[in-house]
């Protein structure tokens, strides 16, 4: 059915636009791709996982603490593999190289403790399913489209509303100009890296009670899709995040339908090339002579 | 604050430092590459002998992986780009020779140019689409550009006969003798395919084309105000990690036997990458001391583990930790010495007043 996959599109869509969101936020304050966050979004999952079916922890708990733990995860990346070179005066390359390190490290310590094979992971908020104009609909779907949006809103919240948002579109803007007017830009970007790692913590439990399996090398074609999907939509933008996560959620969804599910990987790719070619900055980024 | 972190290295800095200058002062001195050169033919020649084909087989993959490296430093060190998607060339240098002799039943060398030619147009074409880019979104699509590819080797089943592989590939032909493991003549082809990219490398680098490309890597703008084509010498690095990238991936698939699209992975692309990081960016000597200490990296932990009396350390399995260690030496070559163990030696022909010293980066 069309609309069937046209609502998985959009329901995966949206978990592409949460975990695309801790690139976009990164980029803002550091200006460079922390490649490390797909890797962090597979942690978060398997937190989860540690929580529920480990340790039989409320679901809701295990989320949390995930969170918590995913976030220092993010903390721990920045302070070990990015801080030092910041403080140091590298360039980008030097970060990026550390960050693809960093991904490295955590993978592989994954897969040492899990093994590399698929584990069988718990379905969190399942109510049955509904129909709608003759096309079967999940609650499952409805539910994480529903947790996700939340969470954009809050995110959304937390960067306009609040003393420490308005810390980090300042380091945004200019590090030097907030360090002069009293912002301790350190704190704000380890903060900015907790706040990616937890969102992407979140969307690991989603993504993997949607699909119903984890595996530690799942983070990779999450993280690239992700970036993808934050190029797409313009990187450094929440809003451009959130539209790039759908658009290629439902580009899958329907080159799944038109073509079958071995190019679902494909496509995705193919969009990251288009814009990458043709509107380097995205849908909603500003023309930066800097950014290719 | 940033100094108190750094007091603790100052001493193991200061003392590799001196180790360094003393190797480099060594490596000058001519009969010392000569003992050093004909110690690794010496090498060669005795593992090519020995009835143990454990040794030869770890050096053979130390070849392969030099190999890569060597072309991967076309891009990686000369060119300054970040390129993680090595195994994408590697897969297609590899499928298009094994396609041509297995299932079209071709002679083996003239099946190795056109792969290699086939790697190096797919290069050609890589950095032309990508020419506008650079940076992380540049590093990003060289990623994606090997799962793109590695989808479409699993799909087009046509050609390469999709998830199922080619099993049963006929032993390299090379002029007239069959290579095996027996009569070492894989090591040998390895060697000098390795010998053969070495003196390239050296031969490009000192040349016209060779500065300009090492124009285009430390600053793309003053080399266009100097009248480089920065496409120009970018397309043509492509097309030499391009070319040597296939010649690796044209002996592989004969000397593994079969060839499957699982058979390349990420981390197998990555290999190389960690190697030019450790051993020094866009040396030849780096390369080939990061290829010598990474590639057998699991056997060296099996030798220390079987040698230690420790429980906890034998229980340890080499083949996963070594990809551990591989992204412990990323992060600390970063840290501490980002051009490589190797790297960064280029001498300056004229010396520059006290305090004026060049930015360490």
């Amino acid at each position: 059915m069309f609309l069937e996959q046209l609502v998985n599109g959009i329901s995966v869509g949206i978990i592409y636009a949460l975990v695309a969101v801790g690139y976009s936020l990164v980029f803002g304050v550091l200006h460079i791709i922390n490649l490390c966050h797909g890797v962090i979004y597979t942690f978060g999952a398997f937190m989860v996982y540690i929580g529920i079916v480990q340790l039989e922890l409320n679901p809701i708990l295990a989320i949390l603490i995930s969170c918590v733990l995913t976030g220092m995860l993010g903390l721990l990346v920045d302070r070990i593999g990015l801080k030092p070179l910041r403080d140091k005066g590298s360039d980008w390359t030097a970060a990026m190289i550390s960050s693809i390190g960093c991904s490295y490290i955590i993978t592989n310590c994954l897969q040492i403790a899990f093994g590399s094979q698929l584990i069988r992971f718990p379905v969190l908020l399942d109510f049955g399913s509904f129909q709608l104009f003759g096309a079967t609909i999940t609650s499952q779907q409805v539910m994480i489209a529903i947790v996700a949006i939340v969470l954009l809103i809050l995110l959304t919240l937390i960067i306009r509303g609040t003393r420490v948002g308005l810390a980090m579109r300042s380091v945004c803007q200019s590090e030097t100009a907030a360090a002069i007017n009293g912002i301790n830009v350190n704190n704000i970007i380890t903060f900015t890296f907790f706040l990616g790692a937890a969102s992407a913590a979140i969307a690991g439990a989603l993504n993997a009670s949607y699909y119903e399996y984890i595996r530690p090398s799942m983070g990779n074609m999450m993280g690239l899709k992700a970036f993808s999907a934050a190029v797409l939509g313009g990187i450094g933008s929440l809003t451009g995040s959130v539209i790039g996560g759908v658009c290629i959620g439902v580009i899958e969804a329907v080159a799944v339908y038109f073509l079958g599910g071995t190019y679902q990987d494909l496509v995705a790719f193919f969009i990251l090339f288009l814009v990458l070619l043709i509107r380097p900055y995205g849908i909603l980024g500003k023309k930066e002579s800097t950014k290719v | 604050m940033n100094k108190k972190t750094d007091r603790p290295f100052e001493k193991v800095k200061n003392a590799f430092l001196k180790t360094e200058l003393a190797l480099s002062n060594l490596w000058t001195k001519f009969y010392v590459r000569v003992v050093v050169v004909l110690a690794a033919a010496a090498l060669i020649f005795i593992c090519s002998k020995t009835t143990s084909l454990y040794f030869q087989r770890n050096l053979i993959m130390v070849g392969f992986y030099l190999l890569l490296a060597l072309s991967l430093n076309f891009i990686q060190g000369y060119l300054g780009h970040c390129f993680i998607g090595m195994a994408g060339f590697y897969q297609i240098g590899a499928y298009a020779t094994v396609i041509l002799t297995t299932l079209h039943s071709w002679p083996y060398l003239p099946a190795v140019l056109v792969g290699c030619l086939v790697t190096m147009a797919i290069g050609m074409l890589f950095a032309l689409a990508t020419q506008r880019l650079s940076g992380t979104y540049l590093c990003a699509t060289t990623l994606a550009f090997f799962y793109v590819e590695l989808n479409l080797i699993r799909n087009w089943e046509s050609l390469t006969n999709g998830a199922v592989g080619i099993q049963k590939i006929p032993p390299a032909n090379f002029f007239g003798i069959e290579l095996s493991m027996k009569n070492g003549g894989y090591l040998y082809v390895i060697m000098l395919y390795c010998l053969i990219a070495m003196i390239v490398t050296r031969l490009i680098v000192n040349s016209k084309v060779g500065r300009a490309i090492k124009a285009v890597r430390d600053d793309s703008l003053v080399s266009t105000l100097m009248g480089v084509e920065n496409t120009k010498y970018k397309i043509i690095a492509y097309a030499f990690c391009g070319f040597f990238a296939g010649l690796a991936g044209s002996l592989y698939g004969p000397f593994v036997g079969y060839l499957k699209p699982t058979t390349f992975t990420y981390d197998m692309g990555m290999i190389p990458f960690v190697i030019i990081i450790l051993g020094g960016i866009a040396t030849i000597k780096g390369a080939i001391l990061g290829a010598v200490i990474v590639a057998p990296l699991a056997e060296y932990l099996r030798m220390l583990t079987k040698s230690v009396e420790f429980d906890w350390l034998a229980n340890l399995d080499p083949e996963q930790w070594r990809y551990v260690i591989y992204g412990i030496i990323l992060v600390v070559m970063m840290r501490f010495k980002p051009k490589g163990l190797l790297g960064g030696q280029e001498r300056t022909p004229f010396r520059l007043p006290k305090g004026v010293g060049r930015k360490e980066s």
